[in-house]
């Protein structure tokens, strides 16, 4: 080695180890810009489609020769103010033109109003914020960031960086804003409106004043003004609907751990790892395969399956992480009939 | 032209789950550290302005051209980042600019000077120490994800070559011309930068091959 080399060595080992941003960073920052990736993307196809019909839309119109559509001033570019990533159900939008059936990647516009059937649920980005939209819901979107709830109820999880993410909600009783990451809103209208939060805090502005709701919290808003403050733990059975239809989770090639954590956020569930088991133990685990179309308790069943580990979920809102009797996967296990995971072990 | 960034990049506009991936776990630990160093530090606003950047570069890919690396392009916006930060954080340091004032008041800075210095804690030291390690980790970022890779398996965790070879799945000849380049590399963006660290203001690193 030459001297020049040496001087390399011993920069590199004198300076130790880069600074690591740390797993649940890691974790939060890749949710939200895969969260923005996709809905840029989506935003990307809307418009070429867009294009596309413009383009025939114009060859058809000179072909014809009709000049008078021509002349006409051209309408304002549409102001887009969301992004549908899923629907399962019957989801139709209305806009200006009509009410049409909408599917993933679709574009929406200022002015569209969404309505969810009664079996139905969606998934959406209004903004860079995640908006699950629930059965028999029916909400406008008028600008962008802003969110107008007629009926129903919706779930928002505005992601790791609130502060960059804000979501105004409006109701009939009252407007809400989020100070923290996870919430739903529910209108009954004429009756009450109900804003539960199970991550972080809201700010509810109603009958001239702002409340703060908590973690484990709701508020109800009466039409004849009353409020009451109701017990909402955030893994309790009103926020069932939300693990539903969850947004994709890829868990090819990501740890155990990761996949917990998301676990835990999607069921408003604490992660405890139980001795000897540690979090170091689970990071370890690779997992291949994929969870598409299962909800995360199946999930959780499957890829737990095919690990040395057992999770269980105590009344208290825990998922207990400990290692199984027999200390080895197993496919003994309840494993759902349409996952196909796989875990690669430390050695 | 930078055809393996723009190839990564046509795979991110195709939703290549892949390919998002590498491109997450390879740009965003160097965001936040480019980000860190210029924050001082500072954890919380390190991941709001790396977060930033990244989802506003991610929504601008498609205008990417390859002209200059992808980590040089989103270094560019997370500077654009900063000084946002740097605008809104100005009140906050006119506060701090209070307090220098009082430090460099000639009385308190007598009275000061005469606290007994500890040689081993030197703060000019120590802060040399800090920024020459700060460089070396900007060298690293700099470098190709592999070229940084062999290079801190070698002399952070002293792998021998063989077992460097096993690790990335290549033949030891292999290892052994991938790090003479990377070390190579690494020289040359070294000196580069010490000449050009501005940011960090990087006046009294070492050159490489010098003296201590």
């Amino acid at each position: 080695m030459t001297t020049d080399d040496r001087e390399v060595a011993r920069l590199i080992s004198q300076a130790g180890g880069r600074p690591d941003p740390g797993a649940g960073l890691t974790e939060s920052v890749r949710v939200a810009l895969e969260q923005e990736w996709r809905a840029a993307l989506a935003r990307r196809r809307a418009l070429r489609t867009r294009g596309y019909w413009l383009a025939a839309s114009l060859a058809a119109v000179a072909i014809a020769g009709s000049w008078t559509v021509l002349r006409r001033a051209p309408e304002p570019a549409p102001l887009f103010v969301g992004t549908i990533i899923g629907t399962r159900g019957s989801v139709l939008v209305a806009p200006r033109a009509g009410r049409t059936l909408i599917a993933a990647g679709d574009a929406l516009v200022a002015g569209s109003r969404v309505e969810a059937g009664p079996l139905a649920v969606a998934l959406l980005t209004v903004g860079s914020v995640g908006v699950r939209v629930g059965p028999d819901t029916v909400l406008g979107l008028e600008h962008p960031g802003e969110i107008n709830l007629l009926r129903g109820k919706i779930y928002v999880d505005s992601g790791a960086a609130p502060d960059g993410n804000t979501l105004l909600v409006m109701t009939e009783f009252g407007r809400v804003t989020h100070v923290g990451t996870q919430y739903q809103i529910r209108v009954q209208p004429g009756e009450f409106m109900e804003a539960g939060v199970r991550e972080g805090q809201l700010r509810v502005n109603a009958l001239g004043h702002a409340q703060i709701v908590e973690r484990g919290w709701g508020l109800r808003l009466f039409k004849d003004k009353t409020i009451t403050r109701i017990s909402m733990p955030s893994f309790d059975a009103q926020w069932q609907w939300v693990s539903d239809f969850v947004p994709e989770f890829s868990i090819e090639g990501r740890s155990l751990s990761a996949f917990l954590d998301w676990f835990a956020r999607e069921t408003g569930r604490t992660l405890v790892f139980v001795m000897p088991v540690r979090r170091e133990h689970t990071d370890q685990t690779t997992l291949s395969g994929n969870i598409v179309g299962l909800t995360p308790l199946q999930a959780l069943d499957a890829i737990v399956a095919t690990t040395r580990f057992q999770c269980d979920l105590s009344v208290a809102g825990e998922i207990r992480v400990s290692i199984r009797p027999n200390g080895s996967a197993t496919s003994s296990m309840k494993q759902h009939a349409t996952s196909n995971t796989a875990a690669v072990l430390p050695p | 032209m930078h055809r393996e960034d723009l190839h990564l990049v046509s795979q991110l506009l195709a939703e290549n789950e892949s390919a998002f991936r590498l491109f997450f776990q390879d740009y965003f630990p160097r965001m936040f550290r480019f980000i860190l160093r210029r924050v001082d530090g500072d954890d919380e606003a390190a991941r709001d302005i790396t977060q930033t950047a990244l989802i506003k570069g991610v929504r601008k890919l498609y205008l990417y051209r390859g002209e200059a690396s992808l980590y040089t392009w989103f270094c560019q916006i997370a500077r654009h980042e900063l000084a946002d930060y740097v605008a809104r954080t100005a009140r906050q340091q006119r506060i701090y600019r209070g307090l220098f004032a009082r430090e460099d008041d000639s009385a308190v800075r007598a009275s000061l000077e005469s606290i007994p210095s500890d040689s081993d804690a030197e703060p000019e030291a120590v802060r040399h120490r800090e920024e020459r390690a700060a460089l070396v980790h900007a060298v690293l970022d700099y470098l190709p994800h592999r070229y940084a890779e062999i290079l801190e398996l070698k002399y952070l965790k002293d792998l021998p070559v063989e077992a460097i070879a096993t690790r990335l799945g290549m033949t030891v000849t292999a290892a052994q011309s991938l790090l003479a380049r990377s070390r190579s590399l690494f020289r040359d963006v070294y000196a580069t930068l010490q000449q050009n660290f501005e940011d960090l203001e990087l006046t009294r690193s070492t050159p490489i091959g010098g003296d201590e």
